[in-house]
């Protein structure tokens, strides 16, 4: 091989390692910016005549339907208490992430006590407590937050 | 649990499945443990986030005892700080209880509590939908960001998760595919999982999803039900469909 095919050669090989490494790095991807959108829940509560919800109300209907993907027995499931206010104050109450929400809007949270039994990921224990806590939209009744809190 | 790793042989296994079960709705006991037709990739020593893009696929519930997920999953496995695992998992469900399918994302952060937030109806069958969780390692600690969006935004939700210690979360598995409860009711269609990739870095103030396209098949674990295989593996890296396309289905 002279001289010259020899520095060409290293000149080709130099020129593909530098390409192939420049496909091999990561790209980027673009995380959305704008401001998400407040959500709706799903139904739950349907609010009585004239609006608003009692904590009976919220006791029926976790009775029937018991709390999305919760293990434990609905029937076991008890509300301790019911107590209207703003999302700013929930943020105070419970450590739950609000994204969404204006701190003005009007929740409605509900302590809870019973077994709860949470899935985890495969190979995992369900998460368990007796204690927990649901967040329902104070206009639909639609349930929106639901947690477990320390025993 | 079955662990599947090839292909041809899983999507064998899905079909001979459904088949010996009469080529009907699936039988399944799936209370404790769940079921799951997923795959896990566990190869990094840390996964900075996970995304993917799932084409809805359509998932009832009709008199069921459950429910039924399709979704992914970041998770650390049990340490001091995360006795029972730590994850956050962004994807859409249906149960016996409420409205049709619906977006969710569920959490627990290291010292924290089981949170799930329940956001709002799904985008209608054969919508593509993104799902995206990402460390974000702008503030100290470290948190997660989790959006679940479409490309218009009119779907666009999005989550926070806070660790409740002076660490973060160190996520050293993904896990993609569907989850199912109890024992009767639920059927979902062939549902696409496509664009399956993993953040390398934490965000940083460039608010970049840097990432590399999985390239192994990971691990797939089945319960037939849910029945999951690889449609098409993961290509060399950037090679298209970037990340492969995987497939969940609960007949």
């Amino acid at each position: 091989m002279s001289w010259r095919n020899a520095v060409l050669s290293f000149l080709l090989a130099a020129a593909a390692a530098t390409a192939m490494a420049g496909d091999q790095g990561p790209r980027g991807l673009q995380p959305p910016k704008d401001k998400p959108h407040r959500p709706v829940g799903i139904k739950a509560v349907a609010p009585r005549p004239g609006g608003g919800f009692k904590k009976e109300d919220v006791g029926n209907y976790l009775h029937t339907f018991n709390l999305p993907r919760n293990q434990g027995p609905s029937q076991q499931l008890g509300v301790v208490s019911l107590e209207f206010m703003s999302v700013s104050t929930l943020r105070t109450r419970i450590p739950a992430d609000t994204t969404g929400f204006d701190g003005g809007e009007q929740v409605g949270l509900a302590l809870l006590e019973g077994p709860l039994a949470f899935r985890s990921p495969q190979g995992g224990e369900p998460f368990t407590a007796s204690k927990g806590y649901a967040v329902f939209d104070a206009d639909t009744g639609n349930l929106l937050i639901v947690g477990t809190l320390e025993q | 649990m079955k662990f599947l790793k090839r292909p041809v042989l899983a999507l064998g296994l899905v079909l001979a499945g459904w088949l010996l079960q009469g080529g009907t709705a699936a039988a399944y006991t799936c209370w404790s443990p769940h079921c799951y037709g997923i795959v896990r990739w566990q190869e990094q020593p840390e996964y900075f986030g996970a995304y993917t893009d799932i084409t809805l696929g359509r998932i009832t519930c009709s008199g069921c005892d459950g429910f039924v997920t399709n979704e992914v999953w970041l998770v650390q496995r049990p340490s001091a700080e995360c006795p029972q695992q730590c994850w956050v998992e962004a994807g859409y469900t249906t149960d016996g209880g409420h409205n049709g399918p619906y977006f969710f994302w569920d959490e627990v952060p290291p010292g924290g509590q089981y949170v799930q937030h329940n956001l709002g109806p799904a985008d209608p069958v054969g919508s593509v939908d993104h799902f995206m969780i990402v460390k974000d390692g702008r503030v100290s600690p470290a948190t997660f960001l989790v959006f679940i969006y479409n490309d218009t935004f009119s779907t666009l939700y999005g989550g926070l998760s806070a660790t409740r210690t002076a660490t973060a979360m160190v996520a050293d598995h993904i896990d993609m595919g569907q989850e199912l409860f109890g024992s009767r009711g639920i059927t979902t269609s062939a549902t696409a999982f496509t664009r399956n990739i993993r953040a390398v870095v934490p965000l940083g103030p460039e608010y970049v999803f840097w990432y590399w396209p999985q390239t192994t098949a990971g691990f797939v674990m089945q319960d037939m039900p849910p029945f999951a295989w690889w449609d098409t593996l993961p290509p060399v890296p950037f090679g298209s469909p970037e990340g492969g396309r995987f497939m969940t289905w609960t007949p």
